[in-house]
């Protein structure tokens, strides 16, 4: 049985117990922060807590986040300043002196030599917000993504045959959604989409069920991997919204789940697996963005071709 | 049926070993010889030594489960990009204080996780995103082991134990409170529990661990399997 508690005791084990999940008031953390039994607590909630992420799944580090951190650690190893040695020295420098502040920079696996050979585009924010305005403007579009069938008869293609043959697998499911690429430079809002997929076609056979699928290009840009890549973007209606407001509203603010990292070699039929990174519960669209060699975590969205699912 | 593996810390834990382990009888709740596991060997050590190879491994080890505590404690994922680099290299720079004595090394580092995730929280005045909440309490109760890697099989042993002593109340509100960063008054409201049963319940659930983690670390160091 447990000894009955004094008020004081209480009072201690209420602040402890906030402390290991919330945070204190400055005057409440000074008093227990030093404390044995405020380290317990900590520990108690950090193994709680790796509990419930482990019972729900470990997500993997993001290729590009897990890059920036090995030149970090590279950076500290070789006793190098921080601050002066990272493309995000400003976190760095926080980190290292404990003094927590809210985080204005991110890096997305970018360097400064791969932002300069890599072709202009717009803005990010420009670029998507011209896309939003122009999908709102061409509510027809939804009227080409109905019916659509991929074109098989092209020849000199550059997919595998085994990719090839793994889509007409596909297409024979029951279920299956085809969508459609949309012509973006065609309102001339974008400018990812006038560099890279002017005369784009082809589109998406996606199987929900499975989360299978594979995109078709044709006339997609070729691209120096040393460059720049393609990267595929699936926004799933069951995912929240909002992360990521400066895209858009609704499904556009979201996060949406990263799907492969690709290159275009040659002019002809090029078959993309999708390689969604996480379960898709409702695929609702497909876009491929320019994104620098590796792709990104999180993208500037530099739209080349988006395709809608009915 | 092997339920919970553990390992007899008679091989410190700081050093690569094969040691004779032993899991949990869920009904019992004693332990039993079981089979015999490879404990990996710490990296603080390492790093705090500056060996580079450390960092990467670091990373391979660990980085999934910072990122993931990341995720569910912040609102995007720049943020969360943002807290992994301040976490890791806060545990980089503080790596010589790790003291396997006083408790795991994958416990160090979530506990500083942790301690960033609610600091960035409080500074950033606002609270996570509210979702993939599951409203049957989580964490599965069952004694069977998860697929967790080998560095968190021990720590996830004791949250599962600590769990499986709950009731389905209980645990829900821990794992909102801890696995999300929900606030007392958010579960609260999103939950009918009150206010006071909200803090009670993570609490206790806090207190029971502690006591668990503090059982498993005096076994360890006496390096006994009752």
């Amino acid at each position: 049985m447990t000894p009955p508690t004094q008020p004081h005791e209480e009072r201690l084990l209420d602040l402890l117990a906030l402390r290991a999940v919330e945070a204190l008031n400055e005057a409440d953390e000074a008093a227990v922060a030093s404390l044995d039994d405020a380290a317990a607590f900590d520990q108690a909630a950090a193994v709680l807590a790796m509990g419930f992420s482990v019972h729900e799944g470990l997500e993997p580090l993001p290729d590009s986040l897990r890059r920036g951190l090995e030149r970090l650690g590279r950076d500290l190893i070789a006793g190098r300043e921080l601050g002066n040695a990272s493309p995000v020295n400003g976190v760095a420098a926080r980190a290292a002196s404990d003094t927590v502040e809210p985080a204005p920079l991110r890096f997305n696996g970018r360097n400064s030599n791969q932002s300069e050979t890599r072709p202009e585009t717009s803005s990010h924010t420009s670029g998507w917000i011209g896309v939003l305005g122009w999908l709102a403007a061409a509510a027809c579009l939804a009227l080409a993504v109905i019916g659509w069938s991929l074109p098989r008869d092209t020849p000199a293609s550059s997919a595998p045959a085994s990719a090839e043959s793994l889509l007409a697998s596909l297409e024979t499911r029951p279920g299956i959604v085809r969508t459609s690429w949309v012509g973006l430079d065609a309102a001339g809002l974008n400018d990812a989409a006038h560099a890279y997929g002017r005369d784009l076609s082809g589109g998406v056979v996606w199987d929900p069920a499975t989360n299978e699928g594979y995109m078709v290009f044709e006339g997609l840009a070729s691209n120096d991997p040393a460059v720049f890549q393609y990267q595929l973007w699936i926004f799933d209606e069951t995912r929240p919204t909002g992360d990521l407001p400066q895209f858009g509203e609704g499904i556009l603010s979201q996060r949406p789940v990263p799907g492969a990292v690709f290159d275009v070699r040659g002019d002809g039929r090029v078959v993309v697996p999708v390689q969604a990174k996480l379960p898709v519960g409702k695929a609702v669209i497909f876009a491929v963005t320019v994104e620098p060699p590796g792709g990104v975590v999180v993208s500037d969205r530099d739209i080349v071709t988006l395709a809608l699912v009915n | 049926m092997l339920h919970t593996v553990r390992p007899a810390r008679s091989v410190p834990r700081d050093r690569p070993g094969v040691g004779r382990c032993v899991a949990w009888d869920p009904k019992e709740r004693a332990t039993i010889v079981s089979e015999t596991i490879t404990q990996p060997e710490d990296l603080l050590p390492s790093v705090a030594r500056g060996d580079p190879d450390a960092v990467q491994a670091c990373l391979d080890r660990y980085g999934a489960l910072v990122w993931s505590l990341a995720r569910r404690m912040c609102r995007s994922g720049a943020d969360a990009e943002d807290a992994v680099q301040e976490i890791f290299i806060s545990v980089w720079k503080n790596a010589g204080r790790f003291d396997a004595e006083k408790g795991s090394e994958v416990t160090f580092i979530a506990t500083i996780a942790r301690r960033r995730l609610i600091d960035r929280m409080r500074h950033a005045g606002r609270r996570p995103v509210e979702a993939n909440i599951d409203a049957g309490g989580g964490m599965a109760v069952s004694e069977d082991r998860v697929d967790a890697p080998v560095a968190m099989r021990d720590e996830v042993a004791v949250a599962s134990r600590a769990m499986a002593e709950l009731s389905e109340e209980q645990r829900r509100v821990l794992q909102m409170s801890i696995g999300y960063g929900l606030s007392h008054e958010k579960i609260a409201e999103a939950t009918g529990i009150p206010l006071g049963t909200v803090k009670t319940h993570i609490r206790r659930g806090l207190i029971r661990v502690r006591a668990l983690l503090e059982e498993q670390r005096e076994r360890s160091n006496r390096g006994i399997e009752a």
